[in-house]
């Protein structure tokens, strides 16, 4: 039931997202390849939520986190990352990032991990 | 108490000032009852009270009778009177009529009513119905009391139940294999953890702080993120994120001999914030996995062993005589300790690669750890001394390293499988004099012809030879999540001299082993490529007079040369001058150098990027080239040239 916006900049992880998404009852609005197209993106789309890859060219997730919440300070933001970055992880989650997805996608959890971002006040 | 005096009003005789004693007598003699009379004035105002016996002991005393009895008796009565109005309450009217002068306690009250004579209360009635409404007051004190009693028996009751139900839940918990123990955002462990949490940490837990407690059992790195991950996480508001912060958690460690996964659980994220902890001992479901994988790991041994005893043999007896001689001749031959320690680190690399192929894992395992030392060796570049690879060498026991395989071929196929050698597991010598013996025994084409018949059983086909790399990338592709056909051999079918082309074949591992760990692409990956799924590996083989020539093709992502150069210039192979002389063809065969990979991690499988060089280091031996072309995203081939030896 929300907009999405996917910033990753492997077109091989937006399809699967995209897929697990559009099997759900949200809306993918727009996807972007790198940061500072998905800030632009982010900026125009106002989505309800962006899923956001932490290692892009350009402008890094983490950056790009920053920029995302400087814009809009309550957006809503779940991380991709590898497996075992924590350090990484931590740093997010006190940037304010709303939660985070390891990869390889699990759809259940990928989806459980939105609808919780989506909760947060 | 609020009421008021009202209800105690009683009538008295009134009487005026100016009636005699006498008629006073006659009122208390006609009325027994009457106790006391109010003399009022004549707009019913009172102005005095007497009491029957003060009014007697008046008349009683001397001269007392002649004096009252036929006067006025304003002159006995009392005026120092209690009036009081009648919506005085009950303890206002006890305070003042208590306070009056010892004799004149039990006097009436008078009572008002608008200033005017309204009755009067006697002190009598006054106490009677006090100690009446004290009576109904302890009745009901009483009565709370007992509530009171009751409800602290019921209240008693509660808490036991709810202490016997603590206590079973922590002899629950203290059963269960599991350890619970929680803490709040001061990470103070409380007293109620559970008895398990103590056995796992062999001391007292209660009131230590969790992350000084865990400081022990895990590294730096994942101990700062254990406590900035919780320090972070009490300061947050929310549930939800808190959340997202519990699986950075680590959730796993060891206590010596034990392993602990570690669950997080928000116990409350209200006002207090605490978090529970759940340990469990997964030592011996860790055990039994890894037993699981060794009796699979055994059935593989076992298959192979079946498959390849020839091939398992030569490499047991090759690898026993370079660990007893050949480091030693390596040594002497090499111009420097960093040759014969970079050569010998190959010949081990190989050979790890050669024995997981054929399924011996713990052997692998082992040459493993002994290429870590090699390593290490490596590393420390010049300094390294030849006495310290003379001492690791010789503190190589193969029979040992190769000894739990060995014992599990005998125990599952027999203590002879590996002695009757009713395959060709023949070793190159005993052909070789076998054959001399022919030589001295037969003359001309009989000589030839026996020569040449054994001879060719040591001649495998190549395509052969190729085709059974198959298993060892199906294995592989799996572990890896890549899905693989079968390798395709084509071309001329051609037999080769195995005991020449041993080593290479041993080598040519490495290029399997790097066309499924970084050529083939995983799956959906292939996919979006537009490839099938299934990546393919082609071997073609052409063979003329003094030449053969093998072609390994796959159709994985090619190597993109901008990514090699990148490597090649963060690892000092070459300098950003070199690199922009280099042409495409050139930087592409950087991949064949020593000590290049494009991948970091070294692991058994992957290896160290030792691996095509080791490969193009056996070529060069038997004095053929090799060489690679690649497509980015369509593929790449590698022709390997080698002379026909015989």
């Amino acid at each position: 039931m929300a907009n999405i916006l996917i910033i990753d900049d492997s077109v091989m992880s937006r399809n699967k997202l995209k897929k697990i998404l559009d099997s759900s009852d949200h809306t993918v609005v727009g996807e972007a390849q790198d940061g500072v197209e998905g800030l632009a993106k982010f900026k125009k789309l106002s989505p309800d939520l962006v899923t956001l890859d932490v290692t892009m060219p350009n402008m890094d997730g983490l950056q790009c986190l920053r920029e995302i919440l400087a814009e809009k300070s309550d957006a809503k933001v779940v991380m991709i990352t590898a497996l075992g970055k924590g350090d990484t992880m931590l740093e997010a989650l006190d940037a304010g990032a709303a939660d985070y997805i390891t990869k390889p996608f699990e759809d259940a959890n990928v989806l459980g991990v939105i609808a919780g971002a989506l909760e947060q006040g | 108490m609020t009421e008021t005096i009202a209800s105690l009003v009683e009538i008295a005789q009134v009487f005026s000032g100016d009636e005699v004693g006498n008629t006073i007598h006659k009122h208390f003699e006609g009325n027994k009852k009457s106790n006391g009379v109010v003399i009022v004035d004549d707009k019913l105002r009172p102005i005095g009270l007497i009491m029957r016996t003060h009014f007697y002991q008046m008349i009683g005393t001397q001269f007392g009778f002649s004096i009252y009895m036929n006067r006025p008796v304003h002159l006995l009565m009392k005026t120092k009177l209690l009036c009081l109005d009648e919506s005085c309450e009950l303890a206002q009217f006890g305070f003042e009529a208590m306070n009056r002068d010892d004799n004149d306690v039990f006097d009436y009250v008078i009572v008002l009513r608008e200033d005017h004579y309204h009755g009067i209360v006697s002190i009598n009635t006054f106490l009677s119905v006090m100690s009446e409404i004290k009576q109904r007051e302890i009745e009901l004190l009483n009565v709370q009391q007992r509530i009171l009693e009751e409800a602290h028996v019921q209240e008693k009751g509660l808490r036991q139940e709810i202490e016997m139900k603590n206590r079973s839940l922590k002899m629950l918990l203290d059963n269960a294999d599991q350890g619970f123990l929680s803490f709040n955002a001061d990470l103070r462990i409380s007293e109620g953890h559970s008895s398990v949490c103590s056995a796992i940490f062999r001391r007292p837990i209660a009131g230590m702080n969790f992350g000084a407690l865990m400081e022990e059992y895990l590294d730096r790195d994942q101990h700062r993120l254990l406590v900035d991950s919780l320090t972070s996480l009490f300061q947050l508001t929310g549930e939800s994120r808190a959340k997202a912060y519990l699986k950075i958690l680590p959730n796993e460690f060891n206590t010596g001999s034990r392993a602990i996964s570690i669950a997080y659980k928000i116990l409350s994220f209200a006002e207090t914030k605490s978090l529970m902890v759940i340990l469990t001992d997964i030592t011996d479901k860790k055990a039994l996995e890894k037993k699981a994988q060794e009796e699979r790991n055994n059935m593989k041994l076992i298959l192979s062993a079946i498959n390849n005893k020839a091939e398992i043999l030569d490499a047991i007896e090759e690898a026993e005589s370079f660990f007893s001689g050949e480091v030693d001749r390596l040594l002497r031959e090499k111009n420097s300790v960093s040759e014969a320690l970079a050569v010998m680190f190959r010949v081990v690399h190989t050979m790890k690669g050669d024995f997981a192929l054929r399924s011996l894992y713990a052997t692998a395992v082992k040459l493993h750890q002994l290429e870590e030392r090699l390593a290490v060796l490596v590393n420390a570049g010049e300094s390294c001394h030849q006495a310290q690879l003379r001492d690791l060498a010789a503190g190589v026991d193969f029979a040992a390293m190769v000894g739990d395989d060995l014992a599990v071929i005998r125990e599952y196929l027999g203590d002879d499988f590996l002695d009757t050698e009713k395959q060709i597991a023949v070793s190159a010598e005993r052909i070789e004099s076998l054959v001399n013996v022919i030589k001295d025994r037969y003359n001309g084409s009989d000589c030839e012809f026996l020569v040449q018949s054994i001879q060719e059983l040591t001649y495998p086909a190549l395509n052969t030879i190729l085709a059974g790399y198959s298993g060892y990338i199906e294995i592989l592709a799996l572990k890896l999540g890549k899905e693989i056909d079968e390798i395709e051999v084509v071309g001329d079918s051609f037999h080769i001299n195995r005991q020449l082309y041993a080593s290479f074949l041993r080598s040519m591992i490495h290029i399997f082993r790097n066309i499924v760990d970084h050529a083939i692409e995983v799956p959906e990956e292939r996919v979006e490529k537009g490839k099938p799924e299934q990546g393919k590996i082609h071997c073609h083989l052409h063979q003329e007079d003094e030449w053969f020539v093998i072609e390994i093709t796959d159709d994985g992502r090619g190597i993109d040369t901008a990514v090699i150069a990148a490597k090649a210039l963060e690892k000092g192979v070459y300098n950003r001058e070199q690199l922009s002389s280099l042409t495409e063809k050139q930087i592409l065969e950087t991949i064949f150098l020593d000590s290049f990979s494009t991948k970091q991690e070294v692991s058994m499988l992957s290896g160290r990027g030792v691996g095509l060089s080791a490969v193009r280091n056996e070529i060069m031996m038997l004095g053929g080239t090799i060489t690679v072309r690649s497509v980015v995203d369509k593929g790449t081939t590698f022709t390997i040239t080698l002379p026909n030896k015989r």
